[in-house]
């Protein structure tokens, strides 16, 4: 059991000031069996409403919106945590054992999810090692919109690929699993995993790092894949270019 | 319904131009067209040249068939009459279908009329659809902030064409007045120093004589 | 009738004068053009329509609350009766409506059920149609104008009015309203059922909207007037599909949609008519399972049947599709608009023989159906009578009770012993007289 500080800060900054900006913020963690959260605090600038509501995957977003013109928008979210690095009780939603497009298997990858072991745990961390076999970690090798299959082939990418991986040949395998976006100590960006359904709890495994999750990892949104766990989405009235900047920090306190 | 948004503020006022536009000229032609049955086949091209539209017709013959009834042509009558179409079929809710229906019937009869001997009949059942359907609008359009933009719009294309056309000043002097009475009314923001400039400018002949440009200058930024 | 048909010119005319037109994209250009209509009513007797009324409320009520079942606790999977490879393999499910109560608890608030009518009299559902179901504009309008041009038809004929379809519509919209005013949102002036958003806006005296005059703030959607002014928005009958609603929920790349739209309908501060999400019930593969829903759901038998369907899925289906591949209609359940459909007697030995193993690869699929001959209506043309192959599209509309449009909009084929009957494709309506006694 630790606790932590947390904070996470997006600024975006555009070319020109945009106007009519209605924007999506998806980071407010929640308490439940494996981490307990307190002194949630959003804000962003301009100024704007940010009603708190959720959206289909459980997770807490807000939607806001700016009429003026404005040049930039930057948000900040902190709050402190308590984590168990427990699994969560829960019934599974469907979506679970749904392949996207992003986790759509090919030949290769149906390969991969042959003869995994019964347990869910071991299949997973058993995945997670043939994957990682096949991909190594390099930043930049791949991109945001990046298919499992295609980071197969290109044998690298970073952790939202890993996870995008192991998902798919967990589904394949007829393991239900979900894209986990959250914080692990230090500062930077967000992190990646996978949560696995063993039949009655969600367990996280990190394929990443190739374990599975502890008292140190703080998950702020679920989904099918990491299309339902953007933490900002917008969309404005300019012909602006837009410069994203992000800091993610957690601190053991 | 009488909840207008921005958008369609500009549909209202450009709907009530192009109306406008196609109604004066049709009226304009006619008296064209008699000039051109047995005085000055030619006639036409002093239209063009009031208008600032280039010489593409090869003569009176090809001025009254592409010009008035060819879409193809941008500068055509039939082309206005269509951009008033464009406008009007999407505020079928505020003017309601039986206003609408008289732009879509001034187009039928455009349409209809193409191969026509005699045109000036056919601008003449123009010219009635186009009455209807301010009559029409008077009667039928619920919201006056709607009325009052479409009016607007009609009577700045009105001045803007009797000017180039070089209408006398006592329909200028008119048309003018009509203008500030709408201005008047509406409850949008409008160009009130250029409202005021156009007064000035058209308090007397002499004035309107010296500053038609001017005057084309103002209309064009009355309403933006 | 034939006063009717006297009088086809000038109804034609006043279709024309009232701009009752559909939009078709020719060579990627937009044209607009008249819908082609035959004077001809089709008509539906009062004992047929008594049967066709009480049928279709049955089964709109069935498919709403299978709707209610699927984007909450799924009763219907877990009980077995629909397996969960058909709610997967259906574009139409949509996970982000998940968990999502829609106002008053209703998902098809407009319903198009498409019948065909067998030779032997008996009605057949041939596809439901709960996303945007359009067309009821034609059959309002042209009544109207029929009147007008040929009123001795009416005065002759005891033919329930149908002229109440709008205040049928409103009402409904005002029942699902949260507090604010009524749209309806088009995708603009160029889609093909502009005429009908415009007209449906008119006739309940909704604003109609484009995606530019709408926001979302505070998870609550407003109207921007031309004075700056924020109105709230109460209902959105929407004319665009799921995927262009809403940007920061569906396809980012959208232009057409609300941003945010999504958040302020989940917490249930404006109604979608039809709710998102409604294609998993309209689906090719989850319209064999509608009968079972009428059994499942509210414990009677179905008054309207299905045309005969088989899923290759189940076992004792797979052998029969397989031995009377020849004479069945295919359907591959994930293309819509008339796509991935095959008629068994159209093909040859080889081709027949490719499909077969195509089912046997994938029967998930495939759904495969009898072909069923269905009786053709007069329509005149060229002044002569001609017999045609026609549907009926039947309008239900669900609030505060579910409400059958005595009326509805046929469409013919204009080729002889085409099946096409499609606006896009060149077919024509006809006006659906439903008589009184």
């Amino acid at each position: 059991m630790k606790r932590f500080a947390f904070s996470y800060a997006l600024t975006l900054d555009f070319s020109q000031p945009v106007s009519k900006h209605t924007f999506l913020l998806r980071f407010a963690p929640e308490s439940d069996a494996a981490q307990q959260v307190w002194g949630l605090d959003c804000s962003c600038r301009p100024e704007a409403l940010l009603p708190l509501t959720r959206d289909a995957f459980g997770n807490r977003l807000a939607v806001g919106h700016l009429e003026a013109p404005a040049s930039s928008l930057a948000f900040d979210v902190r709050g402190d945590c308590l984590l168990r690095g427990e699994p969560v009780a829960a019934d599974c939603p469907v979506f679970c054992a749904m392949q996207t497009e992003r986790t759509a298997p090919d030949d290769a990858l149906r390969a991969l999810a042959q003869g995994l072991p019964r347990s869910a745990e071991d299949a997973a961390l058993q995945a997670a090692e043939r994957i990682r076999a096949r991909v190594v970690y390099r930043k930049g090798a791949t991109d945001e919109r990046t298919t499992a299959a295609q980071a197969l082939e290109r044998g690298a990418g970073v952790c939202q690929d890993m996870a995008h991986l192991l998902l798919c040949v967990l589904r394949e395998a007829k393991i239900p699993a979900r894209y986990v976006v959250g914080l692990i100590p230090g500062e930077g960006e967000t992190h990646a995993w996978v949560e696995i359904y063993d039949g009655k709890r969600f367990i996280g495994v990190d394929p990443t790092h190739l374990k599975r999750t502890d008292d140190t990892y703080l998950r702020v949104s679920t989904g099918r894949d990491s299309r339902d766990c953007a933490i900002n989405r917008g969309v404005f009235c300019g012909a602006a270019q837009q410069t994203m900047t992000v800091l993610a920090r957690m601190i053991e306190i | 319904m009488g909840i207008i948004s921005l958008e369609k503020r500009d549909r209202l006022i450009w709907l009530g131009r192009y109306t406008e536009r196609t109604f004066t000229l049709c009226r304009a032609l006619s008296r064209y067209f008699d000039h051109m049955i047995d005085m000055d086949e030619n006639a036409y091209k002093g239209f063009l040249d009031c208008l600032g539209l280039p010489y593409i017709y090869k003569d009176s013959d090809d001025f009254i068939s592409t010009y008035v009834f060819d879409l193809k042509d941008p500068n055509s009558l039939a082309s206005q009459l269509s951009r008033a179409l464009d406008n009007a079929i999407v505020m079928r809710e505020e003017l309601s279908s039986d206003t609408l229906c008289y732009i879509q019937m001034a187009q039928d009869t455009l349409r209809a009329g193409s191969h026509d001997s005699a045109p000036m009949l056919i601008l003449q059942n123009v010219i009635d659809d186009l009455f209807a359907f301010w009559g029409s609008a008077d009667d039928n359009v619920v919201s006056e902030d709607c009325r009052t933009l479409m009016k607007c719009g009609k009577y700045v294309e009105r001045l803007d064409l009797y000017v180039r056309l070089g209408y006398p000043y006592h329909d200028i002097d008119k048309e003018t007045s009509k203008l500030l009475n709408r201005l008047s009314k509406v409850r949008f923001a409008y160009n009130e120093p250029a409202a005021k400039r156009l007064i000035g400018l058209t308090a007397d002949e002499e004035s309107y004589r010296a500053n038609r440009q001017q005057i084309l200058n103002l209309l064009c930024s009355v309403l933006a | 009738m034939r006063n009717l048909t006297e009088h086809a010119d000038s109804i034609n005319r006043l279709l024309s004068r009232y701009g009752v037109k559909f939009g078709i994209y020719k060579n990627q250009t937009f044209h607009e053009q008249l819908f082609p209509f035959d004077a001809l009513p089709r008509i539906i007797t009062h004992d047929e329509f008594t049967v066709l009324d009480k049928g279709l409320r049955q089964r709109v009520d069935a498919l709403n609350l299978f709707l209610s079942d699927i984007y909450h606790e799924k009763k219907i999977v877990r009980d077995g009766v629909l397996p969960q490879e058909f709610l997967f393999a259906s574009k139409g499910y949509l996970p982000e409506c998940e968990g999502i109560t829609p106002p008053a608890g209703i998902y098809s608030h407009i319903s198009g059920i498409d019948l065909v009518q067998a030779k032997d009299g008996g009605w057949y559902i041939l596809e439901d149609n709960l996303r945007i179901p359009s067309g009821a504009s034609y059959p309002l309008i042209a009544r109207e104008l029929c009147r007008r041009a040929s009123p001795q038809t009416f005065r002759q004929n005891d033919i329930v009015d149908n002229r109440n379809y709008a205040d049928m519509l409103r009402d409904m919209m005002d029942y699902v309203s949260a507090p604010g005013m009524r749209v309806i949102l088009t995708p603009g002036r160029y889609n093909a059922a502009y005429f009908e958003h415009s007209y449906l806006a008119e006739r309940t005296d909704s604003a109609l909207a484009s995606n530019a005059d709408l926001y979302v703030e505070d998870n609550r959607v407003y109207y921007r007037d031309y004075l700056g002014q924020a109105q709230r928005v109460g209902v959105i009958y929407r004319r665009l599909s799921d995927e262009y609603l809403d940007p920061l929920t569906f396809l980012p790349e959208s232009l057409i949609g609300v941003p945010g739209l999504m958040a302020a309908y989940r917490a249930g501060n404006v109604a979608i008519v039809n709710a998102p999400g409604n294609g998993v019930a309209d689906d090719k593969g989850i319209y064999y399972f509608v009968p079972k829903m009428i059994k499942y759901y509210l414990g009677e038998e179905p008054i309207l049947r299905n045309a005969p369907t088989y899923l290759p899925f189940y076992e004792e289906d797979y052998r029969f599709v397989m031995e009377n591949l020849a004479r069945l209609v295919v359907k591959d359940v994930s293309e819509a608009g008339g796509y991935g459909v095959v008629f068994g007697s159209n093909l040859t030995a080889q081709e027949l023989e490719t499909l077969r193993k195509t089912i046997e690869r994938e029967p998930r699929r495939f759904i495969a159906q009898e072909v069923i001959d269905f009786i053709d209506l007069p329509v005149m043309e060229d002044g002569q009578q001609v017999m045609r192959k026609a549907d009926l599209r039947a309008f239900v509309l669900s609030g505060r009770e579910t409400r059958v449009w005595p009326s509805g909009l046929t469409r013919f084929a204009r080729q002889k012993d085409s099946f096409v009957v499609n606006s896009s494709q060149g077919g024509g309506f006809k006006d659906t007289w439903v008589l009184s006694r």
